[in-house]
């Protein structure tokens, strides 16, 4: 009887722990960009600055973007009901040293994080059926 | 005797299943969803925040490749 309730505890135990709970999304350290003009420190992950109307990214942050845009565009759109097209809030910002940057609006600037948290979590980008059928679609 | 066996392995087999609607539905494929789903508006909350309250260097964790 004592081995019995054992056996049983034990197998309350492991049911329990096969339990699995996502981890928290984590983002570590601010990662190096190769593109910050030089007046500035270069681990800034691609933001250089928030201003009240938005935040100043470099070039190589915009690239990202639109990178991230043209992975999870059809993903974004049926779970945010937001369309987002090539360089959706950005424009360009000429910096107090006159170095060529962007500034992204505060909206896409959130949307940018979230879809950056999609890459980080190896979430799929859009699929050729997911395209096909948006194209069908509109 | 025997009804007793009959018994106690029914009173097992009552355990067993209670715990398996406990924790079994945890692992649903729905319930899975709906936790990346909580944690996807968890982290785009803790995004939004971080815009409102200016915080550069958290911004740049989110941002950052």
């Amino acid at each position: 009887m004592k081995n019995f309730v054992s056996i049983l505890a034990l197998n309350f135990l492991l049911v329990s722990c096969a339990t699995i709970t996502p981890d928290k999304i984590q983002d570590s350290t601010a990662s190096y960009d190769a593109s910050t003009p030089s007046n500035y420190n270069k681990d800034n992950g691609g933001l250089i600055a928030l201003l009240d109307n938005g935040a100043v990214i470099t070039s190589s942050a915009k690239d990202r973007y639109n990178k991230l845009i043209e992975m999870y565009k059809i993903k974004f759109k049926k779970e945010k009901a937001i369309e987002l097209v090539e360089n959706a809030g950005i424009s360009p910002y000429k910096d107090r040293y006159g170095n060529d940057l962007f500034l992204i609006d505060n909206e896409h600037l959130v949307y940018f994080g979230v879809m950056n948290s999609w890459l980080k979590e190896k979430v799929p980008a859009d699929n050729i059926l997911d395209k096909t059928i948006d194209k069908i679609n509109n | 005797m025997t009804e007793l066996f009959g018994a106690v392995v029914r009173l097992v087999g009552g355990i067993f299943e209670a715990i398996n609607n406990v924790f079994g539905a945890k692992n649903t494929k729905e319930m899975k969803e709906r936790q990346q789903a909580q944690k996807e508006v968890d982290h785009q909350s803790d995004i939004e925040k971080a815009v409102k309250e200016k915080d550069l260097e958290k911004l740049r964790k989110h941002i950052g490749s």
